[in-house]
């Protein structure tokens, strides 16, 4: 997943669609707005909302018309999912991500995988599992070409 | 017969002389083109304070001084204005004191003077004009144009105080060099004036030079916003916004028709809907606005506080229901006519210097028969493409009297 730096943001359902929107590429608020169905000017709050936490950032600006209309993008890092309810929308993009990969022909050695451990291990193998994300990272190139998405979670089955 | 004299001088400088017959006096206005939409952000406000500290009379000292002390003995008249895209120095006089005129409007804009006396006597009032606007909700539409636009043209005309407390005498000095050169300078001059007045203008101007402009030409940036000014007065007024078409777009008469139809005077759909037939508020106007580069429609609603939400929604099934019918040709017929005469009256008021002013910054001249013939072109057909301008997915929203969260709710509710 490309993207950075939470720091201490309220992932509410609207702020995260919105960000979730832009794992798709740049697009501008009206992009975004009609991708979601929603108001411009809603999005516009959400993104500069984002933006202010580092979550998203400009990218330049696209010609519309007579108008110009400012370009987001996902900033380059990961993002550290910290609100439990956004987890399902986490877990649906990266479905969605993963499809698109095996639409598109990309790596098939990608696959979800979905472990169930004890909760006392938990916590251990999460720091693992986030110590592996950051070996990955460290083997991109800043602005490389990413292809595959890893949506790292734990989460309690009922 | 519109006969007018228009030209440009070697250094870039146009001129524009329209006689008007019967005219007892002349209007000469010096239009230059530079306003807010040359500010950067950490300068928001300086076109406003430049413009009091170069055109307040009181502010002339020495030769400046003198020469309009002896054309206000003979009745003439000053006025300047800041805009988003142009600022400007109007003087009105009697035919036989032109020379003069003319003199003392080619010393102001070939010789700025900002002197540091100028600059503190008049940030203090343009600080006070700020407080006296931001504090009175009947100014506050303005924030309809920086709800809907990111900077410059999303930025105010006065700028916030904390800047304008900081502009400084160099920062002032500079940009006075700036804003005026004969190439951002249009003259326009109306009434008594015929076209031997050309001669006055190479006198005045012709030797006048400056360093040939590279001004980056950047479109207007839109933004759709929320804007909330809280309070806990029982009355709220909303003041929503899309974007249009600029004053040089074809679409742009029609969607002036389409403005008045929807939202002008006490015949149009969103005063029989909001007011008369629903009592949802006290006013309801619409309209558009139109500038070189940009243009938007606009409605304004003043109500009760518990009847926002409903007068909202009927709001917004009223802009999809003109969609869905827009108004016909005998609607379309009695308003574009409306227009038609307004431009051809407007050529016998003192407005027509500014609309010839607006459209010759553009390098364009104005006609009002021209632009009487461009209403009545307009066709129900036409009014109904203009309809689709009202996009409530694109709209900007300030609620006076509302906040942020409560504006997004309204509209998350209806769009």
């Amino acid at each position: 997943m490309t993207s950075a730096v939470g720091s201490g943001i309220q992932m509410e359902e609207s702020l995260w669609r919105t960000f979730t929107s832009l794992l798709d590429g740049p697009s501008t608020a009206r992009g975004v707005a009609t991708r979601l169905g929603r108001p411009v000017a809603t999005v516009v709050r959400n993104l500069n909302h984002l933006q202010a936490h580092g979550l998203v950032c400009e990218t330049g600006t696209d010609r519309v018309g007579h108008h110009i209309e400012r370009v987001y993008r996902l900033p380059e890092g990961a993002v550290r999912v910290k609100d439990e309810r956004a987890l399902g929308l986490a877990f649906h993009e990266t479905e969605r991500g993963l499809t698109l990969a095996s639409f598109n022909g990309l790596p098939s050695a990608a696959g979800m995988v979905s472990v169930c451990v004890p909760r006392e291990q938990a916590a251990g193998i999460m720091r693992r599992l986030q110590q592996l994300r950051e070996d990955i990272e460290a083997l991109q190139q800043e602005g490389g070409d990413v292809k595959v998405s890893f949506f790292l979670a734990g989460w309690t089955e009922d | 017969m519109e006969l007018y004299t228009t030209g440009y001088l070697d250094n870039g400088l146009g001129f524009l002389i329209a006689p008007r017959p019967g005219a007892h006096l002349i209007h000469l206005a010096a239009y230059l083109d530079h306003g807010v939409k040359d500010e950067r952000e950490q300068e928001n406000g300086i076109s406003h304070l430049l413009e009091h500290v170069l055109f307040n009379p009181n502010n002339l000292t020495g030769a400046q001084g003198k020469q309009w002390q002896a054309l206000a003995k003979s009745g003439a008249r000053i006025e300047a204005f800041t805009g988003k895209e142009h600022t400007r120095l109007g003087l009105s006089c009697l035919p036989r004191d032109l020379p003069k005129v003319m003199a003392f409007t080619a010393d102001l804009l070939r010789n700025p003077k900002v002197t540091k006396q100028a600059l503190e006597h008049e940030r203090k009032i343009v600080l006070d004009e700020i407080h006296r606007k931001r504090n009175r909700p009947e100014f506050l539409w303005t924030l309809v144009e920086e709800a809907l636009y990111a900077p410059p043209y999303g930025m105010s005309i006065l700028g916030p105080p904390d800047i304008v407390s900081q502009l400084n005498l160099k920062q002032m000095r500079q940009r006075a060099l700036d804003a005026c050169t004969p190439e951002r300078t249009r003259l326009v001059i109306a009434g008594k004036v015929d076209s031997s007045t050309v001669r006055l203008i190479e006198e005045h101007f012709e030797d006048w030079s400056a360093p040939p402009l590279h001004t980056e030409y950047r479109p207007v940036e839109i933004v759709p916003q929320l804007i909330g000014v809280p309070s806990r007065s029982e009355r709220v007024t909303l003041y929503l916004s899309c974007p249009g078409p600029a004053l040089g777009d074809p679409d742009r008469p029609a969607a002036e028709v389409f403005g008045a139809l929807f939202g002008g005077g006490l015949r149009s759909r969103m005063f029989q809907r909001l007011r008369e037939e629903r009592q949802l508020a006290y006013a309801a106007q619409g309209g558009s606005s139109h500038w070189r580069r940009s243009g938007y429609l606009f409605m304004a609603v003043d109500l009760a506080r518990e009847r926002v939400p409903e007068a909202f929604r009927t709001l917004m099934e009223l802009i999809q229901e003109v969609q869905d019918s827009p108004p016909g040709e005998e609607e379309t017929d009695e308003t574009r006519e409306g227009f038609a005469l307004k431009a051809l009256q407007e050529s016998e008021g003192p407005g027509l210097a500014t609309k010839l002013a607006q459209h010759w910054l553009n390098d364009e001249v104005y006609f009002p028969t021209r632009a009487a013939r461009m209403y009545r072109q307009v066709s129900a057909a036409d009014v109904k493409a203009a309809a689709a301008y009202l996009n409530p997915q694109q709209m900007a929203m300030v609620g006076i009297g509302l906040d942020e969260g409560e504006l997004a709710d309204l509209l998350e509710v209806v769009v």
